[in-house]
């Protein structure tokens, strides 16, 4: 260590004004080339949302120091006791505030972490409450392509390098074998699916909306396709869905899949319900599909990868799944558990 | 201090009211307007005061010609009485008679005490000094109109237009506010007034002015002008004129 | 309440005695736990320079996030309550609202359009004040440009029919924007909030409001004279479209710049300087401070409520509505007749 002396001044300096200034001990970059300073070990950790909280629990749980929302009864079965029960926190200002930056200061983090977009918008936010808490704010990329990238970073940053390696190369392996399988596949022969959110089913994300990465990621065919002026989500017609007559229908909506795919004589009409290719998208303890958009969405990704493509991706999804909840939920689900996550549609 | 208006075309952009039209006011004159509704008196009014631009001919005072006058130097020489009316705020008679003083309040400041005092004078010219912190909204009908004249008078104005000051007004209001016009108009202020009871006329003009369409059909003095004959032709109904002591007394006879 | 003679001395200091507790009891409360002591200690080490011992994070919560925060809210509630007080006397209706020439939909559309462009937030706000200041003056210029019959009724109209159109690009905007991180952001922004305030922020705003406050009180007794009908102004020397165009520019500012930092805050501008001619009277010259007293108060004491009553933040827009109407119901049945 250099400049002792100096070193020891600030320290008195700082303390004898009880300032927030963290002795900096290690620079960190984050996903937007942000260089900060960490302390050398860090304890608390605030998830600015609930992308970065699956993130920061995957690699230290130990180090959440809650979640953006209490975890309900049915999702923190899947999770260890001790940290299904950690406190809620909120989500920081500007995505919907329900935090307080008080609130946050007083739970004493170490970090802030936040995982999602990485636009100037959220660049400038995470800058604004850096300053004005002295608390160090990374943002990470939450895209699926990135996520080993931001997997590696963070574990540095969390000062558990292997434990951010390992899983980011359980995310590289999962992807890679993804990309390889279905490349094979010829274009004329992709899935054409159709996202439904939604009671009724007629909303739905264009290409390029965070929301369907995972069918990007499969190089399904989205039928609601792409448009010249939005990347998110657009209402339809039924009208429009007849005519797109997709093979296969995913949706989110628990209602939609139980009851107005069934009762609603149009969707019974088309040929995708016929032939029962709708499927629910399992969602204990975070959405398999889309919310929230983090890496959680991994084993969804194998889950639909089957279902899109079952020539292919023969091998059983049970053994997959205990790895990954092992892996990022730190706690392998029995069979039975299992097999309630793959049939959600079923529930008592 | 005088006004003279030299052959006007009055109006609004689209549409002249009257035209031909040529007097001449000075300090200490005291002029009534005649006219059935929408004879044009309130336009008229306007344009004399420099509120609407002449169509036709022009307007001088003292010789200038009203678009020439600064703002606020126009202001200090003429001086618009309106109808009384409700106003949307309550303000007291004290700051309603205060405004009058803003011809000689710069800009970015506020009344200074002499103008205060100057308000204060024009209240107690006009008697109303017991309602100098009322409400203006709560006072009655012809409390209000005697303030927007305390207000003209405060203004310091050598010319005074008051616009139907009668209207609306009770019978003892309207005497009082007449007693009152009379009593200004003695101390040598020029006063131009236009009314709907041509017997007015004799109590407080020194000259008459009768307009129907826009054009002056008859002037002169009270005597000359007020008479049943050229009423009758002024307002389209029967007129019986009556002499009294100090004037006549011009009533419309209603048939059955 | 009003007659007779009004103490106004008492008024003043009642409500200047209102802002300072308010302004104490907000540097108190707050979701991070600090003790009196701590409080005192930290603006004794700020004011004195005393060397104190306070716990971690202490001084950040008070001097950047308590601090900026009140300095905020009292300047936004001042500013909205000042264009409010204007814009009533000048449009001779005690039920105008800063808003009713668009300022607010237009910056409520540079905002949208900012975020929807991902831009940072300096460049957000900045988008915001400008979108405020081109609405008004579309609206100005159309309205001018329109020969109305009366020149403040065209006004108001315009000013409805420019805010409705800009509504309906933030509309679109929003069901353009990406639903996962954009959406939530402009939703958060169009309702209103000071939970973000830093003094960046102030650094800014401060500045602009106290131009926007420059004009109203030099011309404060001239604005009076709006109130009275045109011919009767302009009779008695007033330039009325060189004051009105003051008048709007100053409330345009003020009102901009607390939308471009606050997001859009409803009620204030339109209770607050009603409440005020009611306790001194419509005299603009005495109207303006205590409109200026009551609007920081008020807007200090809901943003106090809004972040310390509950878990979560309550939007300010949400808790000035709830609080206020009762509030008005209650001064306009005690009060004798209202503002006349």
């Amino acid at each position: 260590m250099q400049l002792t002396t100096t070193r020891l001044a600030v320290f008195i300096f700082l303390a004898a004004f009880g300032s927030t200034c963290v002795a900096a001990d290690r620079i960190v970059t984050d996903s937007t080339g942000r260089e900060l300073a960490l302390p050398a070990i860090v304890k608390r950790v605030y998830a600015a949302g609930p992308p970065a909280s699956v993130f920061v629990f995957a690699i230290a749980p130990e180090k959440l120091i809650g979640w953006t929302r209490a975890m309900h009864t049915d999702e923190a079965v899947y999770l260890p006791q001790k940290y299904a029960k950690l406190p809620e926190v909120g989500r920081l200002t500007g995505r919907g505030n329900t935090a307080n930056l008080e609130q946050v200061l007083a739970a004493k983090p170490d970090m802030i972490v936040d995982a999602g977009s990485t636009s100037e918008t959220y660049i400038s936010l995470a800058q604004k409450v850096e300053t004005q808490t002295g608390i160090p704010y990374l943002l990470f990329d939450g895209r699926l392509a990135q996520t080993a990238k931001s997997f590696r970073a963070l574990g540095v940053a969390l000062g558990e390098k292997a434990r951010g390696d390992a899983l980011a190369n359980y995310v590289d392996r999962t992807l890679a074998e993804l990309h390889a399988k279905i490349a094979k596949v010829a274009t004329a022969k992709r899935p054409r699916v159709y996202y439904a959110r939604g009671a009724n089913g007629l909303t739905t994300a264009l290409d390029g909306s965070i929301n369907v990465e995972v069918l990007d990621l499969l190089n399904a065919e989205n039928v609601a396709g792409k448009s010249k002026i939005s990347s998110g989500l657009t209402k339809v017609s039924f009208e429009q869905v007849l005519a797109w007559n997709p093979d296969i229908i995913v949706t989110t909506d628990e209602v939609f899949y139980r009851f107005t795919v069934h009762q609603d004589p149009r969707w019974r009409a088309l040929a995708a319900v016929g032939a029962k290719r709708v499927y629910l998208s399992p969602d204990l303890p975070f959405g398999w599909f889309d919310f929230p958009p983090g890496p959680n969405r991994l084993i969804g990704a194998q889950w639909l990868a089957k279902i899109l493509y079952p020539d292919i991706f023969k091998d059983d999804l049970e053994p997959k799944v205990r790895t990954f909840y092992r892996l990022f939920y730190h706690r392998e689900p029995s069979s039975k558990e299992v097999e309630a996550l793959l049939n959600p549609g079923n529930a008592e | 201090m005088r006004l003279i208006a030299e052959n006007l075309t009055y109006g609004y952009p689209k549409r002249a009211i009257g035209s031909g039209l040529s007097l001449s006011l000075s300090s200490g004159d005291s002029l009534c307007v005649l006219g059935p509704n929408g004879s044009g008196k309130t336009t008229l009014f306007r344009t004399l005061l420099g509120l609407l631009r002449a169509k036709g001919g022009r307007v001088l005072l003292d010789g200038k010609e009203l678009a020439d006058w600064p703002r606020a130097q126009l202001a200090q020489a003429l001086a618009y009485v309106p109808q009384a009316h409700e106003d949307t705020f309550a303000f007291t008679v004290e700051e309603i008679v205060l405004m009058g003083r803003t011809a000689h309040v710069g800009l970015f400041a506020s009344p200074s005490a002499q103008d205060r005092e100057k308000a204060h004078d024009a209240i107690a010219i006009l008697g109303l000094t017991h309602l100098t912190h009322s409400i203006y909204t709560r006072i009655s009908g012809g409390e209000r109109q005697l303030t927007l004249i305390a207000r003209a008078l405060a203004q310091g104005a050598n010319l005074i237009v008051l616009d139907e000051p009668t209207a609306s007004l009770d019978f003892g209001n309207r005497a009082r506010v007449l007693a009152m016009l009379s009593r200004i108009a003695s101390s040598g202020i020029g006063i131009v007034f236009s009314t709907h009871h041509p017997d007015e006329a004799f109590v407080c003009a020194q000259r008459v002015m009768m307009l129907r369409e826009g054009h002056v059909i008859g002037s002169g003095k009270p005597h000359e002008v007020i008479t049943a004959s050229h009423l009758e032709s002024l307002y389209g109904v029967p007129v019986e004129v009556v002499e009294v002591p100090g004037g006549r007394a011009c009533l419309p006879i209603i048939r059955n | 309440m009003i007659s007779g003679s009004r103490n106004f001395a008492r008024l003043y200091c009642g409500a200047l005695g209102l802002t300072l507790a308010l302004v104490l009891l907000a540097f108190w409360l707050g979701k991070f736990p600090l003790s009196s002591a701590d409080v005192l200690a930290a603006v004794a080490a700020k004011l004195f320079g005393v060397p104190v011992h306070l716990p971690v994070n202490a001084e950040a919560v008070m001097w950047e996030i308590r601090a900026p925060r009140i300095g905020a809210a009292l300047l936004v509630g001042a500013g909205l309550a000042a264009a409010g007080s204007s814009y009533q006397g000048m449009f001779k209706n005690p039920l105008v609202s800063p808003d009713i020439l668009g300022v607010s939909s237009g910056a409520a559309l540079g905002a949208v359009l900012g975020i929807f462009l991902s831009k940072n937030i300096v460049m957000i706000q900045l988008f915001a004040f400008m979108g405020g200041l081109i609405a008004v003056g579309l609206v100005y210029a159309v309205g001018s440009a329109v020969r109305g019959h009366d020149p403040l009724v065209t006004l108001i109209l315009t000013g409805v029919v420019i805010g409705t159109l800009l509504g309906s690009f933030i509309a679109l905007l929003k069901y353009l924007a990406d639903p996962y991180n954009q959406l939530p952001a402009i939703t958060f922004w169009l309702m209103g909030s000071l939970a973000s305030i830093a003094s960046s922020d102030l650094v800014v705003a401060a500045p602009l409001i106290a131009l926007g406050l420059i004009p109203l009180y030099l011309l404060r007794w001239r604005i009076n004279l709006l109130s009275l009908s045109d011919d009767e102004a302009q009779a008695l020397g007033v330039n009325l479209t060189a004051t009105r165009l003051i008048v709007i520019f100053s409330a345009t500012l003020m009102t901009a710049a607390s939308v471009a930092i606050a997001g859009i805050i409803g009620w204030i501008g339109l209770l607050m300087p009603h409440i005020a001619r009611m306790l001194v009277g419509p005299d603009f010259a005495k109207a303006l401070p205590m409109s200026l007293l009551l609007g920081a108060a008020f807007m200090l004491g809901v943003d106090t409520l809004a972040r310390t009553a509950a878990d979560i933040e309550i939007p300010p827009g949400v808790l000035t509505a709830l609080i206020g109407t009762p509030f008005f119901i209650w001064i306009l049945s005690t009060a004798r007749r209202g503002w006349r």
